[in-house]
């Protein structure tokens, strides 16, 4: 079975950037999504972080493209914050910040424990398996 | 520059790729090919390119995320949050 992962805001962001400049584990990720040998899923809560730095970064188009990319791509689904996640959230007895808690059970909502991240938070809070840099 | 080679279709109408012509192009197994067919005479076989595999350091003059914009980014989204 193909492993399926969620990815935060860094690691859209590393995406689109200079290839050298990305921390190892993200070009592997990268290459991985391209060989088909893993999911990526977008929260678009994430996506949302991304267009906040882009348009203080005044790169609007950048932005446009690089969302045009994902919808395109194979292995990459962008997932809609919905009912479903809220109905996961339900279960949470512990009030967690709204942002990593709608992120993790997006994991949760497609059935994976694997998140790319740097918040350590997701690990300590969720039980999630980190995968950082 | 043009290379050019002469193959026989199979009956089903399978081709080989050169094993140089696919090492070349980085063409793998499960690799895909889109198929153009050009004026009912050419047929031009092209590797398939997945969006992330384009280079153009799209956003390769912005700095990456600091700390303190991830969290300002946060507060944009929920405001009104502890």
């Amino acid at each position: 079975m193909i492993e399926k992962a969620v990815v935060d805001a860094q690691v859209l962001f590393y995406f689109h950037y200079d290839y050298q400049k990305i921390p190892p584990i993200l070009q592997e990720l990268k290459q991985k999504v391209i060989n088909g040998e893993i999911t990526i899923i977008l929260p678009t809560i994430a996506i949302a972080e991304l267009l906040w730095k882009m348009r203080r970064a005044g790169k609007i188009n950048a932005f446009k493209e690089a969302l045009n990319r994902w919808e395109s791509s194979e292995n990459v689904i962008i997932d809609d914050f919905n009912l479903k996640v809220i109905k996961l959230m339900l279960k949470n007895v512990k009030s967690h910040e709204l942002h990593d808690e709608i992120i993790a059970m997006t994991c949760k909502k497609h059935s994976t424990n694997i998140i790319y991240s740097k918040d350590l938070k997701f690990n300590e809070n969720f039980n999630l398996q980190l995968r950082s840099w | 520059m043009t290379e050019k080679i002469t193959q026989k279709v199979s009956s089903n109408g399978r081709i080989v790729i050169p094993k140089e012509w696919r090492e070349k192009l980085a063409l793998k197994d499960k690799n895909e090919v889109e198929l153009e067919l050009k004026d009912d005479k050419t047929i031009l076989i092209k590797k398939k390119t997945h969006p992330l595999e384009i280079e153009d350091n799209l956003f390769g003059d912005v700095s990456p995320f600091t700390e303190e914009e991830l969290n300002q980014a946060k507060k944009s989204l929920f405001p009104n949050e502890e």
